[in-house]
C-alpha cells in the first residue's frame, strides 16, 4: 500500500499549522528591581505602528490599553494618572508574510501561503527613568487580521501575567 | 478506492477549503462605551478607492457599495441626513495586486519597474481592503469600524462582491454587548 500520498497531506497539514502557530513570548526583567515597592501605575505611551486598518485605529488601541489596565489592577497594582509609581509603555508593530509550500498535489507546484505577525511589547518604568525595569514581548502570527486582533488583548493578558504579583 | 487514497483526499479537500476560507476575512471593532442606540441618522461621506484594477476603479462601483450601505444602515433603523447626521459613514477600499513568482511566493504587483521585480509578473489575484468607519461628534470620533480582506482571482467577481461585503460587515451593527 502506497502510503506517500497521505504522508505528504499529512505533512503539509502539520506545515500550515506550523507557520500560523509559531507564537512567541519573553519578559526581561531588571534584577536589581524591587517590584514590591511599586504600587501604582499610569499609561503613558501607546504606539500602533501596523499598517492594518484591523489594528491601526484608536477603537483597538482602546481595547489595548482597558486589558493592560485590568491585567495590573489583578496583578494588585492601582492606577494613579496624578503620582505614578510607574509608567506603562507599548508599541505594537505589524507586518504580514508571503511564504510558499508544497502544492496540494502531486505536480501542481508551490502554493503561496500568506501569514500576518503583530509584535507587542509592554515596558514598565520609573516616571523619571528613560530604561524600563520590565519588558515583556510577544509576537502572534495569524493567518489573518481578524484573528490577530482578537488575539493581541489576551497576548497583554499573557504577558502581564508574568508580572510579580503584589500581595493585597 | 483504497482506505489510503481516501483519507489522502480527505486530507487534500481539508487543505483546499482551508485556503479558501483563508481567502476572506472580516472583523468589526467598535467602541463599548457608547450607546448605540441614540443614533438616528446618519450622512455618507466622499468614499475613496485606490486600485489599479479597472474593473474596481469605476464610478459605478462605488455607487453600488453606497448603495448596499445605505440599504443596511436604513435597515438597521438609521435615516440617511444630507448632512450633519448623528453618524458620519467613511468607506475607503484599497485594491493590491498579487503575483505569484516561480518559487510559489505571492509578491505584490506594481505599476512600472518597480523594486525587487515583482512588476514583471502577471496578476493572479486581487486582495481588497474594504474599511468602513462610523464616526461621531465634533471633532470626530470613531465609534464603530468594520475591515473586510476579499480575495479573488476575477477581478470583476470582486467588484460584484463588494456590496455584499459592506452589507455583511453592517450586519453587525448595531453592536451587541456583551
Amino acid at each position: 500500500m502506497n502510503k506517500r500520498p497521505l504522508v505528504a497531506c499529512l505533512a503539509a497539514l502539520l506545515l500550515g499549522a506550523a507557520v500560523v502557530a509559531a507564537d512567541d513570548l519573553s519578559v526581561i526583567v531588571d534584577p536589581k528591581t524591587d517590584f514590591s515597592a511599586f504600587k501604582t501605575f499610569a499609561l503613558r505611551d501607546q504606539k500602533i505602528g501596523s499598517p492594518r486598518p484591523e489594528l491601526n485605529n484608536s477603537l483597538f488601541a482602546k481595547k489595548l490599553s482597558t486589558t493592560i489596565r485590568a491585567a495590573l489592577v489583578e496583578r494588585g497594582l492601582k492606577e494613579d494618572a496624578r503620582n505614578p509609581d510607574m509608567m506603562v509603555d507599548y508599541v505594537l508593530t505589524g507586518e504580514d508574510f508571503s511564504l510558499s509550500a508544497r502544492g496540494l498535489v502531486r505536480g501542481a507546484g508551490p502554493r503561496p501561503v500568506q501569514y500576518t505577525e503583530g509584535t507587542l511589547v509592554i515596558d514598565l518604568s520609573r516616571p523619571n527613568d528613560t530604561i524600563p525595569v520590565w519588558r515583556g514581548t510577544y509576537r502572534d502570527d495569524e493567518n489573518t487580521g481578524s484573528k490577530l486582533m482578537l488575539k493581541l488583548p489576551e497576548d497583554a493578558k499573557k504577558l502581564l501575567a508574568r508580572y510579580p504579583q503584589r500581595s493585597k | 478506492m483504497s482506505p489510503v487514497r481516501t483519507l489522502a483526499l480527505l486530507c487534500a479537500a481539508l487543505l483546499v477549503s482551508s485556503a479558501l476560507l483563508r481567502a476572506d476575512d472580516h472583523s468589526v471593532i467598535f467602541d463599548p462605551d457608547v450607546n448605540f442606540s441614540s443614533f438616528k441618522t446618519f450622512t455618507m461621506r466622499d468614499a475613496r478607492l485606490t486600485s489599479a484594477r479597472p474593473e474596481l476603479n469605476f464610478p459605478l462601483v462605488i455607487k453600488t457599495i453606497n448603495d448596499a450601505i445605505r440599504t443596511a444602515l436604513t435597515t438597521a433603523g438609521l435615516k440617511e441626513a444630507p448632512a450633519g447626521g448623528d453618524l458620519s459613514v467613511a468607506l475607503n477600499i484599497t485594491g493590491v495586486d498579487y503575483g505569484i513568482g516561480p518559487f510559489g511566493r505571492a509578491s505584490a504587483v506594481s505599476r512600472g519597474r518597480g523594486r525587487g521585480g515583482a512588476s514583471s509578473l502577471p496578476v493572479d489575484f486581487t486582495e481588497v481592503t474594504l474599511v468602513l468607519d462610523l464616526e461621531h461628534g465634533n471633532p470626530a470620533a470613531l465609534v464603530w469600524r468594520g475591515v473586510y480582506h476579499d480575495t479573488e482571482g476575477d477581478a470583476q467577481k470582486l467588484a460584484a462582491a463588494l456590496p455584499k461585503d459592506a452589507a455583511k460587515l453592517l450586519g453587525e451593527y448595531p453592536p451587541k454587548k456583551k
